[in-house]
């Protein structure tokens, strides 16, 4: 659409937010894919010292660890 | 700037021209890829001197550098946005609507200083990085990356603030450019940075036991100085909800001016006594007076823009200081609310009289009563939230049902007062006769009036306000003349005022809750599909809502509903950024009554 002042017009909104507000979005979506990421990583290592550790005591180890080591 | 005088006759009404929004965007877009990259670099030993650069922010100012970069960072920001605020308002007054969001040059200076405020808090998120200490009540990002809360704080307003551009737009679509500060939107926008200067406060806590863990110490004088100018900066970021009383083209109806100026009083000078200690108070009402005062003369002295003036604070900051050299000052939540209800009474009383000297419409009997009775119990309310903020930082707030009461009850009471003063009626059946008489120029005219008002009880002895306003004319701005009473329903003019052009010329009648407006001149719109009204010699007009004539461009015709989701979506990110802000006050507080109790001498209070 020509707006009457002869130019033309952002009308979508989601257009017009990009300069404000994407950027911001974008910073807080890197930080959060970071720390995201580190929580999986740790929640990996964590269940890894936890078979590690239940391997040692086999006695106690439930079947399904066992399972997964092997 | 050349858009804006070339397209004074025929301004759209909404919508950005798409070549600012893509140069924008790119631009943005750009400028995010490089302070990624600047993270990812200094975060990986790419670089160092963004390290060196707080370390060296840091020696000078005492603290830690995840706190001095983003202190230095956020202060240019909110000067900044503060500056295109107050000159973005000045030329709506004088020239009014934009064509888009983009095409005010103030627009730019607002937006980058709201987005170089999400930056600011994310830099205090992005400096410490090798597990770096960062204070009692830092947010784990992963297990070698804490960030002080207070920066995630700062960041949050700015991106609250932030969301209130896109929205503004979409809100101007709905429902036509509102042209009020008093836009839900712009609240927002305000309120993002107003409050982000608490999370400076929290952030310069959270830094000092970062300091006092490493053994270091800054001098108590600078300590002191840094805090009353952040204090200082609360005060004008709660002030600036006032502009319109400021710029002599409010909106609303009276009784608002002194609670808002209460209410921002409160707060502040209460929690920078409890706080910070001695000379404080004063010390921020005097930094917001040098502060507000320098921005006045910027805008109006060398933009050339509409004038305006502002609060006087500095008769509530000596109440405050007073009133600690007593007992109470070892209460804080009782000495809060005395605090307030001094603010509230006292406070407003000196402020009265600074008011009636300095701004262009005094506040008559007509208010004081209604005024008084919406004032006290909001300044009592901001006193109360102050005394919390102060003890939140000493790490002794009371119990969180207390303190959950005291947040709660305050927004309520805040919202109960703000209803009232929202309420204002328009007369049925009432009019006002005026004799026009020519005094301007050619190509510059202008009017005296003689005005009667019918019937002849709508107003009576005293009223609020009659009077004439002329804005958005370009060039001077605005022109209000408080018209003298010459009988029982009589008035006339006692200067001229301007009609023609683009002038928008209309009678303001405000008594009690009637508020209500006669146009006298308006100009001919083709955008909004308005006819001229004429300023005739003699006429008769009805009273109609003042939105009519001051906001032609509101659509009024947008359905209820929407209207009603459009505010609530505004309700709930202002209370989560309210909440945010008390949530980590709480966190903090904690993290230091429990730190306290650990080792007792490390941080004795002040």
């Amino acid at each position: 659409m020509m707006g009457i002042g002869e130019r033309l017009l952002a009308h979508h909104a989601l257009v017009v937010a990009i300069p404000a507000f994407v950027p911001a979005i974008i910073v807080v979506g890197v930080v959060l894919y970071i720390a995201a990421r580190d929580r999986r990583e740790e929640r990996e290592e964590n269940e890894l010292a936890k078979q590690q550790r239940s391997g040692e005591n086999s006695t106690h180890a439930d079947p399904g660890h066992k399972e997964q080591r092997g | 700037m050349h858009q804006l005088l070339l397209t004074a006759k025929s301004t759209p009404v909404g919508g950005a021209a798409l070549d600012q929004v893509i140069g924008l965007s790119v631009a943005a877009l750009f400028v995010t890829a490089i302070l990624l990259f600047i993270a990812w670099q200094h975060r990986t030993h790419r670089i160092e001197w963004f390290h060196n650069l707080g370390e060296r922010l840091g020696a000078t100012t005492g603290g830690p550098g995840w706190v001095a970069i983003p202190t230095a960072f956020v202060t240019s920001s909110l000067i900044i946005a503060l500056v295109g605020f107050m000159w973005d308002v000045s030329l709506h007054a004088g020239r009014g609507r934009d064509e888009g969001p983009l095409a005010n040059p103030a627009h730019y200076l607002i937006l980058y200083g709201l987005f170089a405020l999400f930056i600011a808090g994310m830099s205090a998120v992005i400096y410490p990085r090798d597990g770096d200490d960062t204070g009692i009540a830092a947010v784990r990002i992963t297990r070698h990356w804490y960030a002080p809360v207070s920066g995630v704080l700062i960041a949050a307003c700015g991106l609250y603030a932030l969301i209130g551009f896109p929205l503004d737009d979409i809100w101007h679509r709905l429902f036509g450019q509102d042209v009020t500060l008093w836009g839900p939107t712009h609240i927002m926008l305000i309120g993002g940075a107003g409050l982000s200067t608490a999370g400076i406060i929290l952030l310069h806590r959270e830094g000092e036991f970062a300091r006092n863990k490493a053994g270091t110490t800054t001098s108590e004088m600078a300590s002191k100085i840094t805090l009353s100018i952040a204090f200082g900066a609360l005060i004008i970021g709660l002030s600036v909800f006032q502009a319109e009383f400021d710029f002599g083209i409010a909106q609303f109806r009276l009784v608002f001016q002194p609670m808002l100026i209460a209410a921002a009083a409160a707060l502040p000078l209460v929690a920078a006594r409890l706080y910070v200690g001695r000379g404080a108070a004063v010390g921020a009402a005097v930094l917001f007076l040098a502060m507000r005062g320098a921005v006045a003369f910027l805008v109006t002295d060398v933009f050339g823009q509409a004038p305006h003036v502002f609060g006087f604070y500095l008769g509530s900051a000596i109440l405050i200081e007073l009133l600690a050299l007593t007992k109470l000052k070892d209460e804080p939540i009782i000495f809060g609310a005395v605090g307030g209800l001094l603010i509230g009474t006292v406070g407003s009383a000196i402020e009265m009289f600074w008011v009636d000297r300095v701004f262009q419409f005094p506040w008559p009997r007509d208010i004081w009563l209604e005024g008084l009775a919406m004032t006290v119990p909001v300044a009592i309310a901001s006193g109360l939230c102050g005394a919390l903020f102060a003890l939140g930082l000493h790490g002794r707030l009371p119990r969180p049902t207390v303190s959950r009461a005291i947040v709660i009850g305050s927004v309520v009471v805040l919202a109960a007062a703000t209803a009232n003063g929202l309420y204002a009626t328009v007369p049925k059946e009432a009019s006002a006769s005026m004799t026009l008489a020519q005094v301007g120029v050619a190509g510059q005219p202008k009017v005296m009036a003689k005005v009667t008002i019918k019937p002849a009880e709508l107003v009576d002895d005293h009223p609020a306000w009659i009077q004439i306003t002329a804005w958005q004319g370009g060039g001077d701005g605005v022109v209000t003349d408080r018209l003298r009473r010459t009988g029982a329903n009589t008035w006339e003019s006692t200067k001229p005022v301007p009609v023609g052009g683009n002038w928008k010329t209309l009678l303001r009648v405000q008594d009690g809750r009637t508020l209500a407006a006669v146009p006298i001149f308006l100009p001919k719109d083709e955008p909004l599909k308005v006819g001229e009204v004429r300023a005739k010699a003699n006429f008769t007009r009805d009273f109609v809502p003042e939105i009519e004539i001051l906001q032609r461009e509101r659509k009024l015709d947008a359905p209820m509903w929407m209207w009603g989701v459009a505010n609530v979506v505004v309700l709930l990110c202002s209370l989560a950024v309210i909440g945010g802000t008390a949530i980590v006050t709480a966190r903090l507080s904690r993290r230091i009554a429990v730190r306290e109790d650990e080792d007792e001498p490390a941080t004795a209070s002040r």
